[in-house]
Formats: structure tokens, sequence, C-alpha cells
């Protein structure tokens, strides 16, 4: 199991993510089970080397700020403090730079994922549920 | 920066600014742990252009500031 720590009044929970593709990529995102899919910034995708799925015209995205448009990718893997899930399908949209985050991280990860949060402690732990198939 | 450094020690030394390392020395899980500090700046983009010039094959971006600025809050989804 991986025990994290994290400041229960911190208005979001960040954590560091190993992200592959082309390119090599440990960024910050947040935590985030109110997204379907995860995201990441146009910066980070670029950065990795992905490239957008030919045949998957831009999806629309429901956000706080209203709809927007995101190109659809996929990411080799993605890692998260050594449970890692190979590949996953992610979206490409800009995030607020005063986030200091690189995208959030959604429910098609989180769902692989047995999550425990003790906002009394400032705990997260988690486990890989290993009967759900990677998306 | 050419030097190899603890990357979470380096991260205590800059306030409100993204950091982009090289990453040379993970932990047990893939997490960086040294490494060597190829730029800082406030400016996401800037940080951007110089990981897209220098290409390394591990890179690590981080931000040192608050993460969200007083009297902001975030309200986050997509689907």
């Amino acid at each position: 199991m991986v025990v994290l720590k994290f400041n229960p009044q911190a208005s979001l929970i960040r954590l560091r993510v190993v992200l592959v593709s082309e390119f090599k990529k440990a960024a910050v995102m947040v935590f985030d089970p109110g997204a379907s899919i995860t995201l990441v910034t146009p910066q980070i995708a670029e950065a990795l080397g992905s490239e957008f799925i030919p045949s998957a015209s831009p999806m629309s995205i429901f956000t706080a700020g209203g709809t927007a448009r995101a190109h659809r990718l996929q990411l080799k893997s993605l890692s998260l403090y050594g449970e890692t899930l190979a590949p996953v399908d992610a979206l490409c949209s800009p995030l607020p730079t005063g986030l200091g985050a690189d995208g959030l991280l959604g429910l098609n990860v989180l769902r692989h994922l047995k999550i425990g949060l003790d906002f009394e402690t400032g705990t997260l732990t988690f486990d890989r549920i290993q009967s759900v198939s990677p998306s | 920066m050419n030097g190899i450094i603890d990357i979470a020690e380096m991260e205590k030394q800059f306030k409100d600014e993204w950091l982009l390392f090289e990453v040379l020395e993970v932990d047990e899980q893939d997490q960086p742990l040294k490494g060597r500090l190829i730029c800082h700046h406030p400016d996401r983009d800037y940080v951007h252009q110089k990981d897209m010039e220098t290409r390394y094959p591990y890179t690590y971006v981080t931000y040192t500031g608050p993460v969200i600025p007083e009297g902001i809050e975030a309200a986050l989804w997509s689907f």
C-alpha cells in the first residue's frame, strides 16, 4: 500500500506522477475525482512527444468555466508512486497556471485504485485494484 | 546549474517559481531524487521552452509557489 501525506487544509491535493510517451516526465497533477478523464496541459503533452489520436476528433469537455474542446491522446504509461497503468487515455487542455499543476488525475486512472483519504491525519493511501483493465 | 543535487532540497530554495530538472536518480517508485536543475522561472511557458530546447530523456517539472492564491477557490472537472 502506498501512503502519502498531504496538507488537509490545502485547496488541492497535488500528486507527483510519472508520465511516459516518447519522453518521460515527472509532473505535478491534481487529484481530481470530479474529472471523468485524466487531463494534461499542452506543455506537458508536447514535452512528452505525445501525438493526438488522429482518428479521434476533438472532444467537448464541460469545465467549471464552460464548455471547451480538447484533443485526445494516449500515454504509453502513467505511474503513481510505483503503481503503473499502461496505456492511459488523456485529454489535452490548458489549465490555469495558478494551479501549479500540469494535469488532472481523473477517474479513468483513479478507478484502478482502492483509495483512502483521511483528512484528520492528512493521509492518502492507495492500492491497485487488480481486476479493472486499463483504459 | 551543472551539479547533481538533491531535488527536494532544491525545491525549498526557490519561491513561487517553476523548476525544471533533468532526473538522474530515482527511488524505488521511480520518483525523482537527484538531478540537475535546468532552469527556474516564474513563467511556465519559459520553462517549457527550455524543456523543448534541451530534450533530456527524463525531466521533472514542478511549481514551488502557493497552489491557490488567497481569495481564489478551485472547482475543477472535465467530462
